[in-house]
This record gives C-alpha cells, structure tokens and sequence, in this order.
C-alpha cells in the first residue's frame, strides 16, 4: 500500500549546545550520500559543502490563527521552504538545525498549517541531539530539554564515550520516562550510528503512525504485579489498608506455570484492565477472567479465589502487594505464589514530561471520540507536544489513524480491519499529563 | 448556446472576447520569480531564481542580460522615468540596473532582500531585506534605514500618489515617509499579512494573510474588516483600476469584494473560477475594467469586470506555474514570470478595448 511520497522530507536537529549537533551536522553533509541537502540553521555555523546550500535564518516565532484555534508558527520557515520550493533544481532533503534554546513545537506545527508546505515538503522527523554526560546539568532545569527529548522520534545520546555504562543506562532510563516511544541510539563524535536511522524516521507519517511499537506499551502496564497460583484446594487473599480505598485485582488461567505461560496472558490482563471493575466487596470470590475491585478500609478486606483444580492461573494486582500487605493462604497457611513479578514501571517516570500510551479493545463512538478529543486538544493544547493513535471508529471497517502535534491534528481512514480484533490504541507525550484522566476519558469513548 | 439574459441589467453587455495569444516565451535558466515592464512598453525584464537579471525587448522577446545576483532573484522594479531598475536577490544585495546594460550600483542589505519599488514618481527606492526597509534617493542616498523593523518584511508598496511607502509583516502593516524614524501609521493585528495593496485612490489597504484571511484596511483612521473563509493562505491580491473591486486568492478561485459605498461588510463577494489549481498571481491594468490571474497550472485568465454579471474570461494556456503576472504600460499586453521562462501575451478586441 506504500504510496510514492514525492514531497522532499525535512528533518529538524534539535540539541543544547555542546550536545554535538553541529558535529552532526557536519557528519551528514559530508558522509557520501549522494543527496543535495539544504540546511536552514538559525546560529551562525561554519558548515556548507558543494552542493548543498546552508542558509542562515533569524528564528521568526508567530501566532496564528488556524481555524479557530490558535498556535505558534516559524515564519522564517514558511518563507524560505516556500521559495527553495520553487526552484527547479529541488534538493533531496532539508535540514533545520534549531537553536540550543529551540521549543520544536512551532516548527513542528508550521508543516501541520501551512498547506503550501504540506504539499511539496514532508516533515520526517525530529532528531534531538544529547550530550550524555552533561545533560544532567540541564535536564531539571531547562525546560527546553524536556521539550526536545518530548518532541524527538530519534534521541541521540552523543558523547557516550565520556559517561559510565550505568550512567547511559539511567540515561536511557529517564528519557524513556520523558518520551517513551522515541528511539533511542548512542554515539561518540556523532559517529556510530547509521544516517538511515536519523534521516529515514517517518515520524510525522500518517503510514507510519500505525507502527506504533507495541514495545510501547510494554512498560505502561496498567498492574504492579502477577503472580502465578495453582491449588487444589481452596485459596484465599487478605489484605490490610494500604495507600489506595481499594485495589483492582484479576485472575486469569495461564497455559504453564512458568514464565511463557505468564507472557502468554500479559496483554489479555492488559485489555482486562481497561475494563470496568467488578465490585467485589470486602469478603467476595474472584472469578477468573474478569477484572475486580477490592474495596480495603481499616478492616482490611478478604475474599476467595474461586480456581479449578489442577490449572493454574496469574494473578494480576493494580497495586504492589506489599503496600496492602497481601498474603495468600490456603488450608494449610499461608502460600507463596510458584512465580511473581513486579511491573513497576522500570523507567524513572518524570514529573513533568512524560508519556501516556492508552489500548482498549473493541469500538469508539465517533461523536463521543470526536467531542473528545477536540475539547482535549482545545483545553490541553500546549501542554500536549506529539500524539498519535490507531483507532477502531464503530460503523467504519477502516482503521482510523492520526498525528497531532499540540492542538493540531492530522487524521484520515486507513487499511480496513478485517478479521483483526478491533481495538485503539493512542499515545500522548506532554508535560503535566493526568494519565487517569486521559484514560477515564478514552474509555468513555466506547461505543 | 442560446445567449442569457442578464440577472439585472448589465453595464458590461460586451461581445464575447476572442482568445489572447502568446506574442513570445522566452526561457530562463530557472523559475522566473519577478518581472516588470518598462514605462514605455518596450521591454520586460525578468529576475530568476538562479540569480539572473535580463531585459527581454517587448517586441520579440530577444534577452539582454544585465547581471545577476549570487542567489536568487525576489523582486524587480522599473523607475517610472524609465532611467533605471532595480532588483532584490538572496545576496542580501539590492542591484540597480542600466537599461542599456551595466550596473548603477549596489547596497548590500544584508540576509536575503526580497522587495524592491519605485516610488510613482521615480526618485526614490525602497526595499527590505528581512526586517530592514531602506528608502534610497535616485542619487543613492539613504533616506530612511529601519534596523529592525519588528518582524520580517513580506512586502511593500508605495501610495499611489507617491510619499508614503507601505510593509506589511507579522503584526499588520506599517506606513513609513521617507527620512522619518518612525512609522506615520500603524495598522496593528495579530497575524501575519503576506501582502498587501493599496486602493487606487490610496484611501485603503487590503493585506493577503497567512491565516486564509484578507484585511481591508481603512488608513486614515487604522480600522478594519477582516474577510475569512479562504481555502488557503493568501498570498496574492490586487484592485481593479476603477478602485471598487477587490480581487483576492487565497485558494483555486478569485474571490471578488465590491468595495464602493460604504465598503465590502455584508456584501456577498462573486468567485471567479481559473482552471481549478492554485491562483498564483493576480494582476489589474492602470486603467479600464481588466483583471488577470495566473495559476499553479499555468493558465493565464482575464476577465472583464463590472456591476453586473461578468462574462465568460479568456484564456491563455502557458502550461508552467505562473509566478508573476504584470500589465504592459498601454494594458494591452500581459507579462508572465513562469516556471519556464517569460511570456508575454496580447490581449486582443475586444476584450482590450474599454
């Protein structure tokens, strides 16, 4: 179904100074790639070779009004793609190098708005460009960093060679807490990783947009903690106060005891997990294959597992069972679960920046949808910097898929679903994000 | 095809007009991005994006070519005595031209210049380069030199009675006389104007916005209307010589406001199709009822316009995305700036004749 994409894909380096973009820089205009590339930089650099043309822009940031929403724009841009757009002899592609300082936002949002641009050029994707053993120094106190690393599809954690293994690793860790579904590569010099992966990104692809990578989703789990169980007998679960009125717990039977057989239903617990919780009441049974709700006062609560012999089965907890001291017990006392494993998140979530990613299975109301995520476009705007979701609309056999970028959006119907189980998935990175809301919100959707 | 009967009584009850024909192409070595007739209507010149500056003789086309610019070419002008022209390249440098051939001379502006006119009575020159507008005497001298003009410079026009110099920009449109420090007058939004004209009686100024507006500005006392609705940014406009008729791009079809009495509000504008691609460039003669639009397709239209009904256009197929679109002198003749080259078309009768 590829298209044949004649618009010339733009790439936007975005870094602090001193992160080794303009290494970067240098690297791709000089490598033997056989393209023409132009680089609109908005500080005086030192680069241009041959063919290419460097030209340098003072940054021209704009309101504008784009129907009756209102955002910011780079006027320089409009203005200089729009006349190296005309010129016979087109480049191959365009690079924007930003300022150290740079929000990507309005130069992400000038090719959502100027229709002149969207039609000749193709915004591939935002590259931010990190110096990884100083960036410590910025990243709690400058806003920008966070806003580049959010806005980035490709972060380049450059100066390895200078930061300790478990440094890039916590690195790693808490830009993967920022943006969650960037792609992460290491280099020193700039060198050491290849240019396809920096240039060839479709970021901003509607096509693309499908590929969200289920990897994803990996670390949102919506649970803490499973565990695996198997009894002939009768079990039970006692749990005393804890942090939270109540826990959502589920039960699921596993095909084997063991670590394949608790992967086997990781996504079936997930999807289960979106749904509403049945309340269990303090003193209730749990059934498999429905998500529960375990209300747990000052009494504590206590309820039965209802299993068949001879099966065994995950046990999934919204909550870590030591915060409401958890303990299974069966005719003779107290039992350890065969297997168990945490799913607190392992990334460093941070507070500020960070990324949302929201499945649900089955079909989403179009005018719910629709007043949805206008209303949460118009509301929470400037403080939403990429989202992006494939989405099953009920009435429609296609898969709907959109990009936005702040209050803009990009959407259009894609490949039908077929036989594949309908289901929506949708990802948001933004500062100050209120991941219950978004998922109260998205879950209300359902038709 | 039986004949309609107007709607209402027409002013314009003409016959059909007869196809324009090309006089002559003449190719570029790139998009021709800005052309200007001499005052006599004897020569077309034509700047490039490859930097080039020729002056093509009206009669056949035959190119002589004056220099160029290391960058391409945004805007030229010819003084209105004819003595001289002037052009504004990505160089940053804003060039004057003999007519016979030569350099007049040169101002290095800095960052990439873009437009460049004449005032109506030929003794000054402005032009921008970015957030700079410089107004300069026939003898070279600076008049004016605005540093920083707030947000970069779209476009400019002189008053048609000369005096006063209009830029618009991001933040509306500034109206400067020259040797002043400040803007005379400011006409303030919060948008981006691409473009902007002046009413032939100088008593307006309608701008081109990069929100897929228009806004029509009344100078004296800096109010204004605004006109949205437009498919796409507008990036061209232009009045017809008899100052009621506001014709405005902005999508794949002129949009036509009447702006007599007491101006455009409430009236219901007319659309004039092209040939169903982007409207490139709009063009009105100095005097008569004409009005040409060139198109991303390449089709030159030209319309006769009046009160009533307007009448079916003529048209002339150039096949390459027109970029510039000017009136001859005389309004008999059409030059094209085009992806190809320069055209220059003859409006035959009766469409010519007014």
């Amino acid at each position: 179904m590829a298209i044949t994409d004649d618009r010339v894909p733009v790439t936007v380096l975005t870094g602090f100074l001193g992160s080794g973009k303009t290494t970067l820089l240098n690297r791709i205009l000089t490598e033997e790639h056989g393209q023409r590339i132009a680089v609109i930089e908005n500080e005086f650099g030192e680069v241009g070779i041959d063919n290419d043309l460097v030209i340098d822009a003072e940054e021209e940031i704009f309101e504008m009004n784009n129907g009756c929403i209102c955002c910011t724009v780079r006027g320089d841009l409009i203005r200089i793609l729009g006349r190296l757009m005309k010129r016979r002899d087109r480049f191959d592609r365009i690079l924007i190098e930003t300022t150290g300082l740079a929000d990507p936002g309005p130069v992400a949002q000038t090719f959502f708005v100027d229709d002149e641009m969207s039609g000749r050029l193709r915004l591939d994707g935002i590259v931010t460009v990190v110096d990884a053993k100083h960036v410590w120094q910025h990243i709690d106190s400058a806003p920008e960093v966070k806003e580049q690393l959010a806005f980035a599809d490709v972060v380049l954690l450059n100066k390895a060679d200078l930061a300790e293994g478990e440094e890039l690793d916590r690195l790693e860790r808490r830009v993967r807490g920022i943006n969650s579904r960037a792609r992460l590569h290491r280099s020193t010099n700039a060198e050491g990783v290849d240019l396809d992966a920096l240039l060839e990104v479709g970021g901003f692809s509607i096509d693309r947009a499908l590929e969200i990578d289920p990897e994803f989703l990996q670390p949102q789990y919506p649970f803490e903690w499973a565990g695996i169980v198997a009894s002939d007998g009768p079990l039970n679960l006692s749990l005393a106060e804890g942090p939270d009125p109540s826990i959502d717990v589920l039960l699921l039977p596993v095909a084997t005891a063991d670590e394949p057989g608790l992967d086997g239903v990781l996504r079936q617990a997930t999807l289960a997990f979106s749904d509403e919780p049945l309340d269990l009441g303090s003193s209730g049974a749990l059934v498999p294959g429905r998500l529960a709700r375990i209300p747990v006062d000052a009494n504590g609560a206590w309820v039965s597992l209802d299993l068949r012999p001879g099966v065994a089965y995950a046990l999934f907890t919204q909550h870590g069972p030591d915060e409401f001291a958890m303990e299974l017990g069966g005719p003779g006392g107290l039992v350890a679960p065969l297997l168990a494993r945490e799913f607190a998140p392992d990334h460093e979530h941070d507070a500020e920046v960070t990324s949302v990613g929201i499945e649900l299975p089955g079909e989403l109301d179009a005018d719910r949808l629709n007043a949805w995520l206008s209303n949460l476009l118009a509301t929470r705007g400037p403080d939403l910097f990429r989202s992006k979701g494939i989405l099953a609309v009920q009435g429609d056999p296609r898969r709907y898929v959109f990009q936005g970028v702040h209050m803009l959006m990009d959407s259009r119907p894609d490949r039908p679903w077929g036989d594949d189980p309908r289901r929506s998935t949708i990802v948001f990175i933004g500062r100050n994000l209120d991941r219950a809301e978004l998922i109260e919100g998205f879950r209300a959707c359902l038709a | 095809m039986p004949r309609m009967r107007p709607a209402r009584p027409s002013l314009t009850a003409r016959p059909a007009p007869s196809a324009p024909s090309v006089r002559w192409r003449a190719a570029a070595a790139e998009h021709v991005s800005a052309v200007a007739w001499a005052p006599d209507g004897a020569a077309v010149v034509a700047g490039d994006l490859s930097g080039a500056v020729v002056a093509h003789a009206a009669a056949d086309g035959s190119g002589r070519r004056l220099g160029a610019h290391d960058g391409a070419v945004a805007s030229v002008s010819w003084a209105t005595d004819g003595g001289e022209l002037a052009s504004a390249g990505e160089d940053g440098a804003l060039r004057r031209w003999r007519p016979a051939g030569g350099a007049a001379g040169e101002v290095v502006l800095g960052g990439w210049a873009d437009r460049c006119a004449y005032s109506p009575d030929g003794a000054m020159l402005a032009a921008s380069a970015g957030r700079r507008l410089v107004v300069l005497g026939r003898d070279g001298a600076t008049l004016t030199d605005t540093a920083d003009h707030g947000s970069t410079i779209t476009d400019l026009e002189w008053a048609p009675g000369g005096g006063r110099v209009a830029v618009s920009a991001y933040g509306g449109v500034t109206i400067w006389e020259p040797a002043a420090v400040d803007p005379v007058a400011r006409l303030s939004w919060t948008g981006s104007s691409l473009t902007l004209r002046w009413s032939p009686d100088g008593r307006h100024i309608a701008t081109g916005d990069q929100d897929a507006t228009v806004h029509y500005w009344i100078v004296a006392d800096a109010e204004d209307l605004m006109m949205s609705g437009y498919p796409t940014k507008v990036t061209t406009l232009g009045w017809c010589a008899d100052g009621r008729y506001l014709a405005t791009g902005g999508g794949d079809a002129i949009t036509l406001w009447d702006c007599s009495g007491a101006g455009p509000a409430g009236r219901r504008p007319r659309v004039l199709d092209g040939d169903e691609t982007l409207i490139t460039a709009i063009a009105a003669p100095s005097s008569g009822s004409l009005l040409a639009a060139g198109t991303e397709g390449g089709s030159v239209v030209v319309w006769r316009i009046g009160p009533g009904r307007v009448p079916a256009p003529v048209r002339c197929e150039l096949g390459d995305e027109v970029a510039a679109l000017v009136f001859s002198p005389d309004g008999a003749a059409l030059a094209a700036g085009t992806a190809d080259g320069v055209a220059v078309i003859d409006l035959r009768e009766p469409i010519r004749g007014s």
